[in-house]
């Protein structure tokens, strides 16, 4: 029963990426608004692409402009104090709030909590700010100065455009018209706006003057969505053909590798078995080759980026165990998951592969391998009962000599009534 | 005469350490390529002494810990060994399954023979056996009781997040909040609310404040830990009080 339900599960097509089409309800349409109208910080969980910077930007932008209209209307306008005083504050908090996931969006880093903002509150406030902002230019612009609301418009485009991409809403050009023009909002709103007309509360001249810059301001604001839409289809598909090609470079040169290291390593192994050489010990030379290209896939894996100090630690501890060695005292995920960036990794690389080298040559029965971390730093321990040796008796610029000189007072080398210690104190990246 | 089971899609690997395992043990050995053969019912009908276990298998969509967890409930006595590559491709995997399930040990598919032999020795006499050193620096020193298989309960509270994370079960790499509304007919700021409420328990797995995509990865990783528990939330009658499944 239990993988027969596993089975049906997991057997399911993801299917979540062909979106099915929607019914359109009363509720949808209530959900999305919403989930617009609580901006693109509410729903922020990873890093932004070039577009959604600069749709950030436009939204700086627009804020930016409205808020410097509002505010020099304050000297040309002449109100009383209070009602001065009270818009150009309006006007600010407007612009704050308004920009504030904007700011964020420049400012934030890909690990930061993306979730700290509530959707109500989110909601509370972004449409007060906007209530203030639209309440401000309408105060201060009649008839053709009413084409100023085209930065509102730009702003309101790049904001719906931040957060469509947070939430993974993709509509098309005409979904975007049809939910926009077609809308109960829309409608309710010339309606509403015939009524005060007819019943004589406003002049049917300002009322044609504000249907149409609201038809104005949809169109801006819905051409900028559509414009950053397309921008951000373009970086895409740039991204993917610079994906694509690094991908296949990468896949030649693993097939280069592939070809050129381990075939020369097994034709080596071929002909020394051919030659019957007394001294070659198949078994041997196959563990020697399976260490070899651990060692080789170790390399890669530094390369590739922050790399766990476990997977520094398990070609050497294998190695050894293929030779019969005990290796104990190792580390638990809690110290050896810590992450080492490539130039820690690269001497925790050497200091392991030199202390264990010299521990196996000098016929060590058991080796232990010990972490230690703290905040800054994580230091390994390499112990051996292999006798130990006089430290100042290295041979000079090779081996651990090399490395003490390399390394400095980060390494150290330590004689044991056994054996020896060599140690080695790694910093830690900083926080990503 | 004790009873082994070998589960391992590696077929030539699989039948030389079972020939290698019988000679040095005494003991019948079983392979089984099939991850979906080892159903509960066999286990409880086989109840093998011991079930060694790889934990990926290539081929099929089940993991190792669908296997762990099916022959623990079907024979409580069958001893589990994990038995894997250990490299870092599944270590995420071996952490989960060493805490999970009671497994006895794990060992790395390379160690010597020999060791392997008397490590299934050890835990057919014992119950138990020393961790391949090659593995342990991938365990943790302790397990933690948070993150066994029946504590994986609290990631699914109410139906709403058995919903949530059916969706993220079959959705592949970094769904939307959109693409997560059509999959379950939650709202989006539904989704969110849910997501928040499991944000704190997903910290005990080593999840702090995970994005989109590193809760799904975690949801396919834990899917054989999560499905029962989801399972039983679908399937509790329908109306409950709404104050059971949150806002």
């Amino acid at each position: 029963m239990y993988l027969a339900t596993c089975r049906v599960m997991v057997a399911t097509p993801a299917a979540v990426r062909e979106a099915s089409p929607m019914h359109r309800s009363t509720t949808d349409d209530l959900d999305v608004a919403v989930t617009l109208a609580a901006g693109p910080l509410a729903w922020s969980d990873r890093s932004e692409t070039i577009t959604e910077w600069m749709a950030a930007g436009v939204v700086v932008l627009g804020t930016g402009i409205i808020t410097v209209d509002a505010i020099l209307s304050f000297f040309v306008n002449p109100y009383a104090p209070l009602r001065r005083w009270s818009m150009v504050v309006a006007a600010l908090l407007a612009a704050a709030v308004l920009m504030y996931p904007a700011i964020v969006g420049f400012a934030r880093s890909e690990n930061s909590d993306s979730l700290r903002l509530g959707v109500p509150l989110a909601v509370l406030l972004r449409i007060s700010a906007a209530v203030c902002v639209v309440g401000l230019w309408a105060a201060h612009h009649r008839g053709g100065a009413l084409v100023t609301a085209w930065p509102f418009a730009v702003a309101a485009g790049g904001d719906i455009y931040l957060t469509m991409q947070r939430v993974g809403m993709h509509m098309t050009y005409r979904e975007l018209w049809t939910h926009t023009f077609g809308s109960e909002i829309q409608l309710g709103a010339l309606v509403g706006l015939v009524a005060v007309t007819g019943i004589g509360l406003i002049d049917p001249m300002e009322a044609l003057q504000l249907s149409l810059a609201w038809l104005v301001f949809l169109g801006l604001g819905l051409f900028s969505l559509g414009a950053l839409r397309r921008m951000r289809s373009a970086e895409l598909a740039a991204m993917e053909r610079i994906e694509s090609k690094v991908m296949r470079h990468e896949r030649r040169q693993r097939a280069h590798w592939l070809h050129d290291d381990i075939s020369s390593i097994v034709g080596v192994a071929k002909m020394r078995l051919a030659s019957r050489d007394g001294s070659y010990d198949p078994l041997r030379a196959l563990e020697d080759l399976d260490h070899e290209l651990r060692l080789r896939q170790l390399d890669e894996l530094i390369e590739s980026g922050p790399i766990q100090l476990a997977e520094v630690i398990q070609p050497y501890v294998r190695y050894a165990q293929s030779l019969g060695v005990q290796v104990g005292g190792l580390p638990g995920h809690e110290t050896a998951g810590v992450l080492l960036d490539r130039s820690s990794a690269e001497r925790a690389k050497r200091v392991i592969a030199g202390a264990m080298s010299n521990a196996l040559k000098a016929g060590a029965r058991s080796v232990e391998v010990r972490a230690v971390r703290d905040d800054e730093s994580v230091t390994i321990e390499v112990e051996d009962d292999a006798g130990g040796f006089d430290v100042e008796d290295l041979p000079i610029g090779r081996g651990l000599d090399r490395l003490r000189s390399d390394l400095g007072e980060s390494f150290a080398i330590e004689r044991t009534p056994a054996g020896s210690i060599v140690r080695v104190r790694l910093p830690l990246p900083g926080p990503v | 005469m004790a009873s082994v089971l070998l589960v391992d899609d590696a077929q030539a690997f699989a039948e030389l350490m079972a020939d290698a395992l019988a000679s040095a043990l005494d003991c019948s050995m079983t392979v089984v390529h099939d991850p979906a053969a080892v159903t509960v019912d066999y286990a409880a009908s086989e109840r093998f002494d011991v079930a060694m276990v790889d934990l990926s298998f290539a081929n099929s969509p089940l993991s190792g810990l669908d296997v762990l967890l099916a022959i623990s409930e079907g024979s409580a006595s069958t001893r589990l060994v994990i038995l894997t590559q250990g490299d870092e491709w599944v270590a995420d995997l071996l952490r989960m399954a060493w805490e999970a399930v009671p497994v006895a040990t794990a060992l790395s598919k390379n160690a010597p023979v020999r060791t392997i032999a008397s490590t299934v020795e050890s835990v057919l006499s014992t119950g138990h056996g020393p961790v391949d050193p090659v593995l342990a620096p991938l365990l943790p020193t302790e397990r933690s009781p948070l993150r066994m298989a029946s504590e994986f309960g609290r990631l699914v509270r109410h139906r709403g997040h058995a919903k949530m994370w059916k969706a993220l079960i079959e959705a592949d790499g970094d769904p939307s909040y959109a693409e997560l509304r059509n999959a379950t007919g939650l709202r989006i700021n539904t989704l969110r609310n849910y997501r928040e409420q499991v944000v704190s328990e997903l910290a005990f797995h080593g999840l702090h404040s995970p994005t989109m995509r590193e809760i799904c990865d975690f949801a396919h990783l834990a899917r054989p830990l999560l499905l029962p528990h989801i399972q039983q939330k679908l399937d509790e009658p329908v109306g409950r009080p709404a104050s059971q499944e949150g806002s």
